[in-house]
């Protein structure tokens, strides 16, 4: 995959995948996690330690998901600039659609929170974390039709642009979505071992969800190895991340059995291999597209400058962070 | 030897109906600012409020909790969607442009996102924890918030003042020069005044619901208050921002442009009337607000704002980016090139409509359209073509489509061939004639003669923007 980087943009593709695992990590911890309230809710559970552990932070998961979520979009910009500035074109209010979705389901999220919902029945509690349930995954989904009609032809732009329609098909759209959705699921119960410690017989129940959250993720990214053919040379180059991603999100469902036998433990191993896992099918992402980064790319950017600033910033921005994070386990350790 | 691997990127144009580009852009534009800048005066409130609380006001404390609810709930949730709403609605109406600017700032951009990171984390730290942590802890952590939220507005200010004011970063494409441009610290000074402005009739809403006394309501807004008395420095910043920018974009703002002037005049007299109330009444004379009075002085500042940005995006005109690139996304040295072999000969994007027009010279006139006018132009709706241009004569038309600079100087050069200026006066007037729905014969219009004049004033014109042009 390296050998195929062109010129200069490594530092951007870099960067581009270390923000988007950060992304993907908050985004499948509220995406599972309002699967699981809604779920929770719908069985009159909602008050069950960790599905109102999990409502507790939804709202900043998504938050820190979003704010994360930006940064990925600026290195895109740069990197797949002709493509990605032409699919978001070509998907028009479609692909605007996403901003109301996103802020329906972060009001339903702080709603979900309310004395008030809290009083609601069941049907109505799970109804409304249904609707941004519903948002999120329309959210996902448009990202990947726009990442796959950003790496269509000309031809097929011009088509597409024609028809005047919305809405783009392609054959890696749906097992990427599984991807995904499979990965949430995965990434959710390590998100709970973050911010609490789950009871033996809850830890078990976790263990389930991430088995299956990664079996269906490997089905999916399987599947998507399979779908994707042409000039992007996607299967050769994103195939050894799928298999490093399938790997260490095993890993991790054989720490979650083991920590389960153990009656608890290894939290920063699972939550690391999770998060390895996450880092894996990023780049496996990026691998799958790396041939269509700009060949402008290095002469776009050739005047540009600040990257000091950026890294004196960043160093002092993590510092900041690390700070909060330090009061915030001072503060209210995970119980 | 022309190489077309150097052409820039042709992008599909999308059409908002009766909306031009810029009313949509504006739109989410206003709203996010208004946001953005309501989470950075927040933040200044509340640093100062909690320093007052720090020293044994009870009142501060209690306000504090209350506003950062709202803080949180409008900033947090819509200011940052309506963020990620600016990138994409930017991308829609000037890909280009957003290009441009993301491969020349992307790194300042960058680290405007590691501010807003951190002011996202604090915030959200502070809404979990203020109520447990003691008051010297509450103030670096409220400080870090405003710290990075008002870092957020340093690099973006500078990016976008750059736009309009690139100082001599045009002749030395040195980054710094860019960003610290003429225009820079007026309007940093400027939007910090109003997003204190903000945060403090915010926070006089607030108060109103508050369970507090007439008296102790009374005293807490006096408090608040203290934080409009910055703009009472307004005027220096606003005149110094007129001072700065281009001669031409002054001008439009000061009557050569009605829209304009009025637009400069809305902003000015809304934030005057809001000056005059909040520091003659509420400071000066320690006036109670109401929950009412506070949120018609907020209509007011909404409006201000509104029309500030209106100011700030209409004062760049011709260009998206001063002497870079003009508003139809086409750059000035491209103009030559482009009367040459047509504007739209690179475009590969066909008609979505191509059928409906009755000739081939109706529709090249509309893809024409698409390129060069669309951006700012509508053809029955906003600033529509068809009302602009419907009264004018047929030489009239062509003259002034021919030479659109100098039409009105806040237009750019037309960038196309003689044969595509004849192509869209042929649409507007096929518009006018009722279009489709009139089932009109509509001959083409390919008369050596037209054809030659149409060129002789482009030529006169020239490709370079008003007041540009060589001697």
């Amino acid at each position: 995959m390296i050998a195929a980087v062109p010129e200069g943009a490594g530092p951007y593709l870099a960067l581009a995948i270390l923000t988007f695992a950060l992304h993907a990590l908050a985004i499948g911890f509220v995406v599972a996690g309002t699967a699981v309230v809604a779920l929770a809710a719908a069985r009159g559970r909602a008050d069950a330690p960790i599905a109102a552990a999990t409502r507790d932070w939804l709202p900043f998961a998504l938050g820190l998901g979003i704010t994360a979520g930006v940064a990925p979009l600026l290195f895109v910009q740069l990197l797949y600039q002709p493509r990605f500035y032409t699919a978001n074109l070509l998907l028009f209010v479609r692909w605007l659609a996403i901003v109301p979705a996103l802020i329906v389901g972060f009001y339903a999220l702080y709603l979900g929170k309310t004395a008030r919902v809290h009083a609601w029945s069941r049907r109505r509690r799970a109804a409304l974390d249904l609707v941004a349930l519903v948002g999120f995954v329309f959210v996902g989904w448009s990202w990947i039709e726009n990442h796959a009609l950003a790496l269509a032809s000309p031809t097929t732009w011009a088509a597409q642009y024609q028809a005047a329609s919305l809405r783009y098909a392609d054959p890696a759209i749906a097992p990427r979505l599984v991807l995904w959705l499979g990965a949430a699921a995965a990434v959710w119960p390590a998100g709970v071992l973050v911010i609490m410690r789950p009871s033996a017989s809850a830890a078990r129940g976790l263990a389930a969800v991430a088995t299956v959250g990664v079996a269906v993720a490997i089905a999916g990214g399987a599947w998507w190895a399979g779908a994707v053919e042409g000039p992007t040379a996607a299967s050769t180059l994103a195939t050894p991340w799928l298999i490093a991603a399938a790997v260490l999100s095993m890993l991790a469902v054989a720490l979650w059995w083991w920590a389960a036998r153990r009656g608890g433990g290894l939290r920063a191993a699972i939550v690391g291999a999770t998060a390895g896992a996450m880092l894996a099918w990023a780049v496996a992402r990026e691998a799958s597209r790396v041939t269509a980064i700009d060949p402008r790319l290095a002469a776009r950017v050739a005047a540009a400058g600040g990257v000091v600033t950026f890294v004196v910033s960043l160093a002092i921005g993590a510092a900041a962070i690390t700070w909060c994070l330090r009061l915030v386990r001072r503060a209210a350790p995970p119980t | 030897m022309f190489d077309p691997s150097t052409l820039p990127p042709i992008y599909p144009v999308n059409e908002f109906g009766p909306l031009m580009r810029g009313l949509a852009i504006g739109a989410v534009g206003i709203l996010h600012v208004f946001l953005a800048q309501f989470a950075i005066g927040g933040g200044i409130l509340l640093t100062y409020l909690q320093w007052r609380a720090g020293r044994g006001d009870p009142l501060a404390r209690r306000f504090i909790a209350s506003f950062f609810r709202y803080l949180v709930l409008t900033s947090f949730v819509a200011g940052a969607v309506t963020g990620v709403a600016m990138w994409l609605m930017t991308i829609q109406v000037g890909a280009r442009t957003i290009g441009l600017m993301v491969d020349h700032f992307h790194w300042l951009w960058a680290t405007e996102w590691v501010c807003f990171a951190v002011e996202v984390v604090a915030g959200y730290t502070f809404l979990r924890l203020g109520d447990r942590l003691a008051d010297p802890l509450r103030l670096r952590l409220l400080a870090l918030y405003t710290v990075a939220a008002i870092g957020s507005l340093f690099w973006i200010n500078g990016i976008l003042a750059w736009q309009l004011t690139p100082g001599a970063w045009a002749a030395s494409h040195d980054l710094w020069a860019g960003f610290f441009n003429p225009s820079f610290f007026p309007s940093l000074g400027y939007r910090l005044i109003v997003a204190m402005t903000l945060a403090a009739l915010v926070g006089i809403l607030v108060v109103g619901r508050l369970d507090l006394t007439r008296d102790e309501r009374h005293r807490l807004i006096s408090t608040i208050a203290r934080l409009l008395v910055p703009m009472l420095a307004m005027p220096l910043f606003g005149l110094w921002f007129l001072a700065v920018i281009p001669p031409d974009s002054r001008a439009w703002l000061t009557g050569g442009s009605v829209a304009m002037s009025m637009s400069l005049a809305i902003a000015g007299g809304a934030t005057a009337l809001i000056a005059a109330y909040a520091v003659g009444g509420l400071v000066v004379r320690g006036l109670y607000a109401s929950g009412a009075t506070a949120a018609l002085l907020l209509a007011l500042a909404f409006a201000a704002t509104a029309a500030g940005e209106l100011v700030r995006e209409g004062a760049r005109k011709p260009y998206t980016i001063r002497g870079v690139l003009y508003s139809n996304a086409i750059a000035p040295d491209e103009v030559a090139r482009l009367r040459r072999v047509g504007s739209v000969a690179d475009d590969p994007y066909p008609l979505r409509d191509a059928a409906r027009y009755p000739n081939p010279q109706v529709a090249l006139g509309a893809r024409v359209y698409r390129a060069q006018c669309s951006a700012c132009h509508t053809l029955h709706g906003a600033n529509a073509l068809v009302e602009l241009m419907g009264g004018w004569g047929l030489d009239q038309q062509r003259l002034n489509v021919a030479q659109l600079q100098r039409t009105k100087g806040f237009m750019p050069p037309f960038a196309g061939t003689a044969a595509e200026v004849e192509a869209v006066v042929q649409l507007v007037r096929w518009e006018r004639a009722g279009g489709d729905l009139a089932e009109v014969v509509w001959p083409v219009s390919d008369d050596p003669r037209t054809l030659a004049q149409i060129q002789a004033w482009l030529d006169e014109a020239g490709p370079e923007a008003a007041g540009r042009r060589a001697p």
